[in-house]
């Protein structure tokens, strides 16, 4: 053989090593599906393996009104939508806080959503979480009931929330809470002024992070706890349940500085209590305003943690992700997604199938088109750099219930998704 | 043989690297991006067009509170300056939200401009990060001065920047 053709399939099988050994091709994803065709906000799914099914839930004008519509899945494919809430106009869209979705052992579907309450006298609307129920797989639901517990008090903003269940049936409500921020112009008409509230400074810079806790299957909740009273005011909330039945939570903190970075709590006793938060990652992102781009988390079912975040840090913006090995005592080097010289607030989405792989989706906005792009890490993997998919859309989510995964996303005011069988 | 070891380590390098545009963010001494959107009216606005005086370019939302604290004192800018400045503010809420800014901007009295840009394009052509953001725009279409989140118009160092332009 010449020497020519030794350096020629030396190139090759260099070629094919460097190509293809980054990481093998993600499973390839099922054609596109339209849950809602026109005026939807952005969706969230989840699903409950022992129920074996999935569900997306999503806002979407009907009129003047705002509701909250939920379709589950059947073989792959999305049922009639089935509207959520019973009084009319009762949700709100929200980029940062779309309706969410949880599924029971039992098979109960739950939806927390948020809506806008218009406050005379207030410069701007207050919100209440809404929760309701279903007890035959999301065919009807209940009348919905109030999470937060200050309902009736001082109207003020309940958003950016998380809804989880536990395998024990309990549900787990978390979110910003301002009740004890300054209303930014004045009582509401006909509410006294709160000297606690209507203040200009308060001795904490940021909102509180809550949670309430339903032991009932969603009849009832109880009062919230406060988990963090230092939170960035408008940056989703995320939580994940291990497999020894630790609560993790997730949220943006400020840090002394305007800092603004992300930060886990776990909780021994689903919810109840809570020990002191961990910060991800330094990224020492000074921002005195409201990136709005919370984290996202999900747990594998070896235990181990998984973390996806958003920093605008001058020096390397974009996306992130980490893990920990121990129960979020600590994470791991952050590892890049996505950056670059100028990367605008994005959203990512986790996601971890029963063999382990974890499913990764973000959006990247540095386009005049945003897409979603997507990657599969086998078990204990690191993450691979090439993403398989480029869909036109943004704030993706993921869900995998046993084999099948879903990934969801807003196409302008379009409700689209697409799913996969995990790889073996 | 080279012409097999550059393909070699251009595909190489292109299997493993993210796509990265290099797109600066935008800073003081850069041209304002050519930007258009709806006004609230229901018109088209090209902000180039408006550069008849200097440009306060404030990008903002309903869900943002720094946002809403700095809105009165904008408006009190926007009425300090009359004639001599143009204050415009670019809304990037959702879809959906017309009502809610609305009546935002009727509780707060705002009667300067504001467009709506729900898919957020102003984003990416004035390279922001979060809101609130702030641009001072002189009459040749140069940026003179950013500020990252609350705004403060009539703090004396921004006013003297504001005052340089006029």
């Amino acid at each position: 053989m010449s020497k020519n053709t030794w350096m020629k399939a030396v190139s090759v099988f260099l070629i094919g090593m460097l190509t293809t050994g980054c990481t093998e091709a993600p499973p390839e994803l099922g054609p596109v599906q339209t849950l809602a065709h026109s005026g939807a906000s952005n969706p969230t799914v989840a699903g409950n393996a022992v129920v074996g099914r999935t569900y997306a839930s999503w806002v979407a004008a009907d009129g003047d009104d705002w509701n909250v519509w939920l379709t589950r899945f059947e073989d792959g494919m999305p049922s009639q939508p089935v509207r959520v809430n019973d009084v009319d106009g009762d949700g709100a869209p929200h980029l940062q806080a779309p309706a969410q979705v949880a599924v029971g052992p039992e098979g109960n579907v739950y939806a927390l959503w948020t809506n806008n309450e218009v406050v005379k006298g207030r410069r701007f609307p207050s919100s209440n979480l809404r929760f309701a129920r279903s007890t035959n797989g999301g065919h009807s639901f209940e009348p919905a009931l109030t999470v937060n517990d200050d309902a009736g008090e001082t109207p003020t903003s309940h958003t950016f929330h998380n809804l989880i269940v536990a395998d024990d049936g309990t549900v787990i409500a978390s979110w910003i809470d301002g009740r004890r921020q300054p209303t930014l112009g004045g009582p509401a008409e006909g509410w006294e002024a709160d000297p606690d509230r209507d203040v200009v400074s308060l001795e904490t810079p940021g909102p509180d992070i809550r949670v309430a806790v339903s032991t009932n299957g969603g009849e009832s909740f109880s009062a919230s706890r406060i988990v963090d009273m230092e939170a960035c005011p408008c940056c989703r909330t995320s939580m994940a349940i291990g497999p020894d039945g630790t609560l993790f939570l997730a949220w943006r903190k400020i840090f002394e500085g305007d800092i603004r970075d992300i930060v886990v709590a776990r909780s021994p006793d689903l919810g109840h209590s809570w020990e002191e938060p961990v910060r991800v990652a330094a990224d020492n992102w000074v921002f005195p305003g409201c990136p709005h781009a919370g984290p996202v988390l999900t747990v594998d079912t070896k235990g181990t943690l998984h973390v996806g975040w958003y920093t605008g840090r001058p020096e390397a913006p974009g996306i992130y992700y980490a893990r920990s090995e121990d129960s979020g005592r600590s994470f791991s080097e952050r590892e890049t997604l996505l950056t670059d010289e100028w990367v605008p607030p994005s959203q990512v989405a986790l996601s971890a199938d029963p063999e382990g792989s974890l499913w990764v989706a973000w959006e990247d906005r540095r386009f005049e088109q945003p897409t979603i792009r997507y990657l599969v890490a086998r078990a204990g993997d690191p993450l691979p750099i090439e993403t398989a998919m480029s869909q036109p859309g943004t704030n993706p989510v993921l869900a995998t219930v046993g084999e099948q995964s879903v990934l969801a996303w807003l196409n302008r005011d379009r409700v689209e998704m697409r799913s996969a069988l995990s790889p073996r | 043989m080279k012409k097999w070891t550059v393909i070699a380590a251009f595909l190489a390098l292109n299997a493993c690297t993210e796509e990265r545009l290099g797109r600066a963010r935008l800073t003081v001494g850069d041209p304002a991006p050519d930007y258009s959107a709806q006004s609230f009216a229901g018109d088209s606005v090209d902000l180039a067009g408006l550069r008849v005086r200097p440009l306060v370019v404030n990008l903002w939302a309903t869900w943002c509170a720094p946002c809403r604290a700095e809105m009165p004192e904008l408006q009190e800018l926007a009425e300090y300056y009359g004639e001599s400045l143009e204050v415009i503010g670019i809304s990037i809420d959702g879809r959906g939200s017309e009502d809610l800014i609305q009546g935002f901007l009727e509780d707060v009295g705002v009667d300067f401009r504001i467009l709506l840009d729900p898919d957020q394009r102003v984003v990416r052509e004035f390279t922001t990060i979060g809101v609130p953001e702030t641009f001072l725009i002189d009459t040749e279409g140069i940026i003179r001065a950013r500020w990252i989140g609350r705004f403060f118009p009539f703090d004396s160092a921004n006013l003297a920047l504001i005052e340089d332009v006029l």
